[in-house]
């Protein structure tokens, strides 16, 4: 491939900016603790370390917003086919810029990262990003009328009282211990013969605990 | 501040200048050679530019790479002396601290025009 061919990967320039936009905001967090380093041990004399610092900060955040300037405009173009000029329309935006301020590098930083861009609008540049980033705007109802808010009043939670259950019923309530044990433990009533027992095998109870040291029950055979 | 204290402070300090110094050479050494592993995949003009940008920061990491590791190389010589003198007030202290004062030597004076107090 020539060098008058422009050929971009997207993907790649978009993990460039962002890799270099998370270096700057490292360095610029490094920046201020060597500042503080530098100051406590009296080493201001060094403090052109915190300016160099601070120029690498500036160049990686620059290097990112012109990488992501190249990925969206090559974006951007017609059916996708981007070509050397709308490249060279990027790159020259980009070396109209001078330094960022604060607001503005915050403003690319994030554009930079940000992964729900809208295409079409070139990126940086042209048209500027806006103010919160390129994330687009939150959507808007679109039915005419809008319905009205409901009102405190509105969103009471209304009960029927006559129907209501106000509390669960408890079992033997107003009854002593001894009657509500009385009353609701199962017991057969009838006549002696009749008890649940007749039918059953026999068991052998066995002989007294003590004869020939043999205790407990003999259960019957199975059959 | 005792003298000990600035001790510490500065060997913390040199540590600490030196892990930082650590950090943008680790950083530089990423960003050396883009640009010939950007023409691997990117072709045009503006990779110019870019490789401008990004051997920018590299020569600005390198410079503040150097710089950082000069100031700690000075926190560590400065800590040495802070030690000795510490050591040479405590031996004074031991040797003639129950001397009278005309019969002993002057007792060490820190000597430096930097701080240790």
């Amino acid at each position: 491939m020539s060098d008058d061919v422009t050929a971009v990967d997207i993907p790649d320039l978009r993990g460039w900016a962002q890799t270099w936009d998370w270096m700057s905001a490292h360095l610029t967090t490094e920046q201020a603790v060597l500042k503080t380093t530098l100051e406590n041990v009296e080493m201001t004399v060094w403090s052109s370390a915190v300016t160099e610092v601070d120029n690498a900060a500036g160049e990686l955040l620059r290097s990112g917003i012109y990488a992501t300037f190249v990925a969206n405009a090559a974006e951007a173009a017609d059916g996708g086919a981007y070509t050397v000029d709308h490249i060279g329309f990027a790159a020259g935006i980009f070396g109209e810029g001078g330094a960022l301020s604060v607001s503005d590098e915050r403003v690319y930083s994030e554009a930079i990262n940000d992964h729900d861009r809208v295409l079409g609008g070139g990126g940086f540049g042209a048209p500027p990003p806006r103010a919160t980033g390129s994330r687009p705007d939150a959507p808007a109802w679109t039915a005419n009328p809008a319905p009205a808010a409901s009102t405190p009043a509105e969103r009471v939670f209304e009960v029927d009282t006559a129907d209501a259950v106000l509390r669960p019923s408890v079992p033997n309530e107003g009854r002593s211990l001894d009657d509500a044990i009385v009353q609701d433990r199962p017991s057969f009533v009838g006549p002696v013969s009749d008890t649940p027992t007749v039918g059953l095998p026999t068991i052998d109870q066995g002989r007294p605990f003590g004869e020939d040291g043999i205790a407990g029950p003999v259960l019957p055979d199975a059959d | 501040m005792s003298i000990m204290a600035d001790f510490l402070t500065l060997h913390q300090a040199y540590l600490r200048l030196n892990a930082q110094a650590d950090g943008y050479d680790e950083i530089a050494q990423k960003l050396d050679g883009f640009h010939d592993r950007a023409r691997l995949t990117q072709r045009g003009p503006f990779l110019g530019p870019l490789g401008e940008s990004q051997g920018r920061a590299f020569g600005a990491l390198r410079s503040a790479s150097a710089l950082v590791r000069s100031a700690a190389s000075e926190c560590q010589r400065r800590s040495e002396i802070v030690l000795e003198f510490s050591a040479d007030e405590k031996r004074w202290d031991l040797t003639y601290g129950d001397f009278p004062s005309e019969a002993a030597p002057p007792r060490p004076v820190w000597p430096y025009g930097w701080s240790n107090t």
